[in-house]
């Protein structure tokens, strides 16, 4: 209680005022750089962001991971795969809920935690996602850090209302969408485009860039360069597909902590420069659902007379 | 059971509409099903000020907007009310609904700031808890929009060197007398020679806008301090935090001294307010303290209402008369008594906002007088006790500028105890005649 407040009681013997709640919602922007990671499911959303998250601490840098998905498992490898009890497990639990039972230290001190979410099948996850982030507003998470990136690994697809919050409300100011080559992932990410687009003027995050990731086809950069170009966004980085990951990942380890010297740690470690770096956000432009279609066939073409030129074989035309 | 039969008040987005009703100039936006501002309405007959009750906007969505989202229908209907309603400031509230599909409500708002409208968003979703919880949350979201919102044909203040006082913590949808009260307090404030900035009264839209601006934030409940925390952190205004409004004159003299230390005031200008209070009370009470010996001496009490409520009337009760309070009931700490501790009151004291408790509480209580809501006028007339309505709702009395607090305050809860307990020795005098003839 500061020196500016004066109790002053006109009855009885008050029991030492206890705090009131403390105001949480969107008050001035909360300390740090805020970033939310979405992509399709499986993509390698959270691999990929744990090593940013890895690369940006090890340059020293204060750094909090949030999981934004019911599975739980984003921060698994910044903390050796130990089980950290969820926001929302607390939450269900009924008591107050205080930071510290709800957060671990991880790797050089990333701060990590877990929103979790509903049993599957049950209950709204969105609502869920939504109550966890206000909750660590209202805990002032970020006053109490003091942290220079905020990481936000937002689960698969924007299905709902519930999964923009991370973009809108003020929460972020920059989301990243992890895409490989295939057209599932370009789909998702042109999803999530839209919904950058509908929120961005009234003051939701806009977009950092793409990133590539499992690439390991040669035409793969040449796709979401392409895609990109239409949709006047950039590309922040390209991650092959690569074992060093795998077994990292098996270890309980980000590539960064588990294999420093490999190229995929600096490739890591690039991606995280670039991204602590670029102010650069735009708007994207989604294309639409036809456009989308005649630009994968298209590439579906293009593919075709690559693979032939490569193997020599000749394959059966798709009919167009 | 008897809670879910008879409850006392709404969820957070009635404690929300019942703020915003209140505050003169700002224009409430609904946007739910219909059905959540009717029930405000119906459960509040006196409720609506400017605007409000049964004319309250509101977006009315339906199954199609739940789908595929209610975002447009709300920007419609702030578009629409603009129109229609004249207003200072307009505040889109959303509900439960709103909250589940996840419309963009604060989107909705700086799109319509954008085009220069006054238009700021609460999300105040009824499952966030009870009106109280909306009460904090409505404030909160006001004091964080306000600074960056220029309100509509606002009133210029004059210039006035006084030093002007936010007052918080008297919630509208808690305490039915709040506009008298505020009247009394701004009366004592300015005879004290500082500025009430009173936002639940006339030209409450300008009192809002010059809330950034006072120089002291003086809070009476619980309820007020989550706003004055939030000032003092975004302005630095510091605060006078008081655990009930002043009933009487001593505690106006406290009031008084408090204020004038902590704004250094003229001290001997306010005393001498103090004092013309004091010979004023007196010469209104002086014919009735033969009343008070004969009639009133050792009556017994049960308070049931917001905390602030029974506190202050509670404590004159208890010092000026001597009353015996056999029970308080604390109507709006249920919820968060763990969050907070109650009060510690001389007087045993219950958190519960459940109708079947109160009404056992009070049987049990076998008091002679009963101040609480209209929710509680049939048990007291069951069990013989005089009813006084003084907390939410009351239903079987019109309100104007009644107030039970400050010196006038004092003086009209002096009027209804003596007026009480007269009926009290009435019938007792009906009874003894009744056995002396038998
Ligand atoms: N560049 C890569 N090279 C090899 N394996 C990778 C690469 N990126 C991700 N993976 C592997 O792909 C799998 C899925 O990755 P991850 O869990 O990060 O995806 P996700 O997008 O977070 O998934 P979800 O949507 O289920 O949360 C993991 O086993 C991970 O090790
Ligand atoms: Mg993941």
């Amino acid at each position: 209680m500061s020196d500016n407040v004066n109790r002053i009681s006109f009855h009885a013997r008050p029991a030492g005022g206890g705090k009131p709640v403390a105001a949480g919602g969107a008050a001035s922007a909360p300390p740090g750089t805020h970033i939310a990671i979405y992509g399709k499911g499986g993509i390698g959303k959270s691999t990929t962001t744990s090593n940013i998250s890895a690369a940006l601490a090890e340059a020293g840098y204060k750094v909090i991971q949030i999981g934004c998905d019911p599975k739980s498992d984003s921060t698994n490898t910044l903390r050796g795969n130990h089980y950290l009890p969820t926001i929302l497990d607390s939450v269900r639990g009924g008591n107050k809920v205080h930071l510290a039972d709800i957060s671990a230290t991880g790797f050089k001190g990333i701060l990590c935690i877990e929103s979790g979410g509903p049993v599957p099948g049950v209950g709204c996850a969105g609502r869920g996602i939504n109550a966890a982030v206000t909750l660590l507003r209202e805990l002032r998470l970020f006053e109490e850090f003091k942290p220079d990136y905020v990481l936000y690994d937002v689960l698969g697809d924007v299905v709902c209302g519930g999964f923009a919050v991370p973009i809108r409300d003020g929460i972020t100011d920059r989301a990243y969408v992890v895409t490989s080559s295939d057209f599932m992932a370009i789909y998702a990410a042109n999803n999530l485009f839209k919904a950058i687009n509908k929120y961005a003027p009234t003051g939701g995050a806009k977009l950092g860039g793409v990133i590539g990731n499992g690439l390991s086809a040669v035409y793969s950069n040449a796709i979401i360069d392409d895609f990109a170009d239409r949709t006047g966004t950039c590309v922040a980085g390209y991650v092959p597909r690569s074992l060093v990951v795998s077994q990292s990942e098996l270890y309980g380890k980000t590539v960064i902590e588990a294999n420093p010297k490999s190229e995929h740690a600096d490739i890591y470690r690039a991606l995280a420069r670039h991204i602590a770096d670029n102010d650069d956000l735009v708007i994207p432009q989604p294309l639409g659902t036809n456009d989308l279609r005649d630009w994968a066939r298209d590439w579906g073409d293009r593919v075709f007379n690559l693979d032939n030129l490569e193997t020599g074989a000749p394959a059966a035309r798709v009919a167009a | 059971m008897a809670n879910i039969l008879h409850p006392r008040a709404g969820c957070a987005l009635h404690g929300a509409l019942a703020t915003l009703e209140a505050i003169e100039g700002v224009v409430p936006i609904v946007h739910a099903n219909a059905g959540c501002a009717i029930q405000h309405a119906l459960a509040n007959r006196d409720c609506g000020g400017y605007v409000g009750g049964l004319a309250t906007p509101a977006s009315n969505i339906v199954d199609k907007q739940v789908i595929f989202g209610g975002g447009s229908r709300l920007r419609e209907q702030i578009k629409n009310t603009v129109k229609v309603i004249d207003g200072q400031l307009y505040v889109a509230l959303g509900s439960c609904e709103c909250a589940m599909v996840g419309d963009d409500l604060g989107g909705m708002a700086r799109e319509a700031a954008e085009q220069g409208l006054p238009v700021v968003a609460s999300n105040v979703a009824g499952f966030h808890g009870d009106v109280y919880c909306g009460h904090e949350r409505v404030w909160r979201d006001l004091i964080d929009a306000l600074p960056d919102v220029t309100l509509a044909a606002p009133s210029h203040a004059e210039a006035d060197a006084r030093p002007a006082v936010n007052l918080f913590g008297l919630f509208p949808g808690g305490n039915p007398y709040y506009k008298g009260d505020l009247e009394e307090l701004r009366r004592i404030v300015e005879g004290i020679g500082a500025r009430a900035n009173v936002f639940y009264g006339p030209g409450g839209a300008a009192a809002l806008q010059a809330l950034p601006r006072a120089a002291l934030n003086v809070v009476f409940s619980r309820w007020g301090e989550a706003a004055a925390a939030r000032l003092e952190e975004k302005y630095g205004t510091p605060q006078l935090v008081f655990d009930a409004a002043p009933l009487g004159l001593e505690e106006v003299a406290l009031f008084a001294q408090a204020l004038v230390e902590k704004l250094d005031l003229d001290a001997a200008a306010a005393e001498r307010f103090v004092e013309r209070e004091e010979a004023l009370a007196e010469y209104f009470l002086l014919g009735a303290a033969d009343r008070y010996f004969d009639e009133a001496v050792g009556k017994s009490a049960a308070l049931v209402g917001d905390s602030e409520t029974v506190l202050r009337i509670g404590g004159f009760l208890a010092r000026a008369f001597g009353v015996d309070i056999r029970a308080a009931v604390l109507t709006d700490r249920a919820a968060d008594a763990e969050e907070m501790p109650l009060p510690a009151l001389p007087w045993p004291t219950r958190a519960t906002a459940d109708a079947g408790e109160i009404d056992a509480i009070l049987r049990e209580s076998g008091v002679e007088l009963i101040f609480a809501s209209s929710l509680e006028a049939p048990v007291a007339r069951d069990l013989g006790a005089v009813f006084l309505p003084v907390s939410h709702p009351v239903l079987d009395r019109a309100i104007t500028i009644d107030t039970y607090v400050g010196a006038r305050g004092a003086l009209r809860l002096t009027r209804d105890f003596l007026t009480a307990a007269r009926q009290i020795a009435r019938v007792g005098e009906a009874r003894l005649l009744a056995a002396i003839r038998v």
